[in-house]
């Protein structure tokens, strides 16, 4: 163990071993993400190694530039530059004095001219007064993680497919024997094909999920982009689960807004259908309601219930992929656990923000909030200081 | 009753294969079957045949290939697309080529026969 690791161990950061420049210098430049430190105008002040072996640009070439001077060149993904706009997480961080909320990945340039994705934090950093003299920004090359992430997907897609063709006669099987086109069959056999007719449903449910996870985890994902009717989409959502509402003795309570917005209407509204698809399943008194509002440029979806509910343990994980909140076994079996891993993903890739509040017992609040336009990156209205 | 209706079959899965001609002949259709693109398009060159049934993943002229110039020299025959691909820019691009229908696996049999009815009439 270095003597800094020691310290560092022994008595975590105190003052005065802050107050050592060099120290904290050795610190940022040994970190294996790439840190960069600017000023006020922006003009990069400290580079560290990571930064020039991720970049190929020695500290020497950069320093005192500015950072938007061609160096780092940050796009989003289509390609659009950030760079000296409201868009730039380090201008908008120095802007606000707020610290970026989590990671954004954006394009990066490299000396030779290839771009890389990395994942950017940023801060701002602050004089004695707590003015703002500069910021520090934070980058991870995943480059090689998103290229991970799209072979699996596209392996998890290929095996899915190939799982569809055996599904296929089986099913195709067992229906044309269940509907006589084999002959006579007695009421037992009758009753156990009908069972392995409805186990191939369910396989063919899990597939069709699988699909869409593997679909909105590819990194390249893009959302296609027009204009959205969103009353309409929840209207169809609605008219889609009434029926199976309507047997439980459920009503569905729809309030609109006439929002319009950008965004994907197919997957906005397979986005809502599986929240309401839940809402529906998961309850058995009472009612569903889903409530839209328009506020400060974004849409907020409130799709509530007076179901079972959800454990607060449980909140965390209920986006994960496969993950069932337990419900007493009695709907053990049911569903495959992707649907709210994929509300998630669409959600996110609409640049949203998805939040659950609920309480065992007590029915759950699933709130959507969408910017009304793409690039609309700021802050969820509900989620701001003070309001 | 009218004569019986001939479909070609090109289906490389032989139980899949086995399904559909089965079905289809107890529905009163005459099935002749291709193992692949190629013998598909020859079959359908030198054979009278009323329908197609064509299957997307095949190994070497894959289905979209064998709808292109199924199409080119016989505009007007009806071909049913079968695929695992669920798409929707799957199943324009089949529809944009010229087929009759675009069923997903996995599809029901009696589905297909609707299908064949519908665009053979009857």
């Amino acid at each position: 163990m270095s003597r800094l690791e020691e310290k560092i161990i022994g008595h975590a950061l105190d003052g005065s071993f802050l107050g050592n420049p060099e120290n904290l210098e050795s610190v940022l430049l040994g970190i294996n993400d790439g840190v960069y430190l600017v000023d006020r105008d922006r003009r990069i002040v400290f580079w560290n190694c990571a930064c020039e072996e991720i970049t190929g640009y020695a500290a020497g070439e950069v320093l005192g530039r500015p950072c938007s001077d061609n160096i780092l060149k940050h796009t989003d993904r289509q390609g659009n530059s950030l760079c000296e706009s409201e868009l730039c997480p380090l201008y908008r961080s120095m802007l606000t004095g707020a610290a970026g909320e989590e990671p954004l990945t954006v394009l990066a340039l490299k000396k030779d001219g290839s771009r890389l994705a990395v994942e950017v934090s940023v801060a701002p950093l602050r004089g004695e007064g707590g003015e703002i003299v500069g910021g520090v920004e934070v980058f991870r090359d995943v480059t090689r993680k998103n290229e991970l992430e799209e072979a699996r997907a596209s392996f998890l897609s290929g095996v899915t497919h190939e799982l569809k063709t055996p599904l296929t006669v089986i099913r195709g099987n067992l229906e044309m024997i269940l509907e006589g086109d084999t002959g006579e069959i007695n009421p037992t056999q009758r009753s156990f094909l009908s069972d392995n007719l409805e186990e191939a449903k369910r396989l063919e449910k899990l597939i069709n999920d699988l699909l869409d996870l593997a679909r909105y985890e590819t990194v390249e994902f893009s959302i296609e982009y027009q204009a959205v009717d969103l009353d309409k989409v929840l209207e169809r959502v609605a008219r889609n689960f009434l029926d199976e509402a309507e047997r439980k003795g459920l009503e569905i309570e729809l309030r609109l807004s006439h929002i319009r917005m950008f965004g994907d209407p197919d997957r906005l509204y397979q986005a809502f259908a599986n929240l309401l698809s839940n809402a529906v399943k998961y309850t058995e008194a009472g009612g569903i309601s889903v409530e839209a509002a328009a506020k400060k440029g974004w849409a907020v979806v409130r799709v509530k219930d007076s179901g079972v509910g959800i454990d607060e343990g449980e909140l965390p994980r209920i986006f994960e992929p496969f993950y069932r909140a337990h419900d007493g076994g009695k709907r053990a079996g049911e569903g495959s656990g992707m649907g709210l891993a994929i509300v998630r993903r669409i959600v996110d890739s609409h640049g949203g923000k998805l939040k659950v509040e609920s309480k065992r017992g007590e029915g759950s609040l699933f709130t959507v909030y969408l910017p009304l336009t793409p690039l609309d990156r700021t802050i969820p209205p509900e989620e701001e200081k003070g309001s | 009753m009218s004569e019986s209706k001939r479909v070609l079959v090109a289906e490389d899965e032989a139980r899949l294969a086995r399904m559909i001609a089965f079905k289809l002949a107890r529905e009163g259709f005459e099935v002749i079957a291709a193992n692949d693109g190629g013998e598909a398009l020859e079959l359908c060159m030198n054979r009278d045949v009323d329908a197609v049934v064509l299957d997307v993943m095949m190994p070497a002229m894959d289905g979209f290939q064998v709808l292109k110039r199924i199409k080119a020299y016989k505009p007007n025959l009806p071909v049913i697309m079968l695929s695992a691909r669920s798409q929707e820019k799957d199943i324009n691009y089949g529809l944009e080529l010229g087929a009759s229908c675009y069923l997903t696996k996995p599809f029901r049999p009696t589905e297909l026969v609707e299908c064949l009815r519908r665009q053979l009439g009857g």
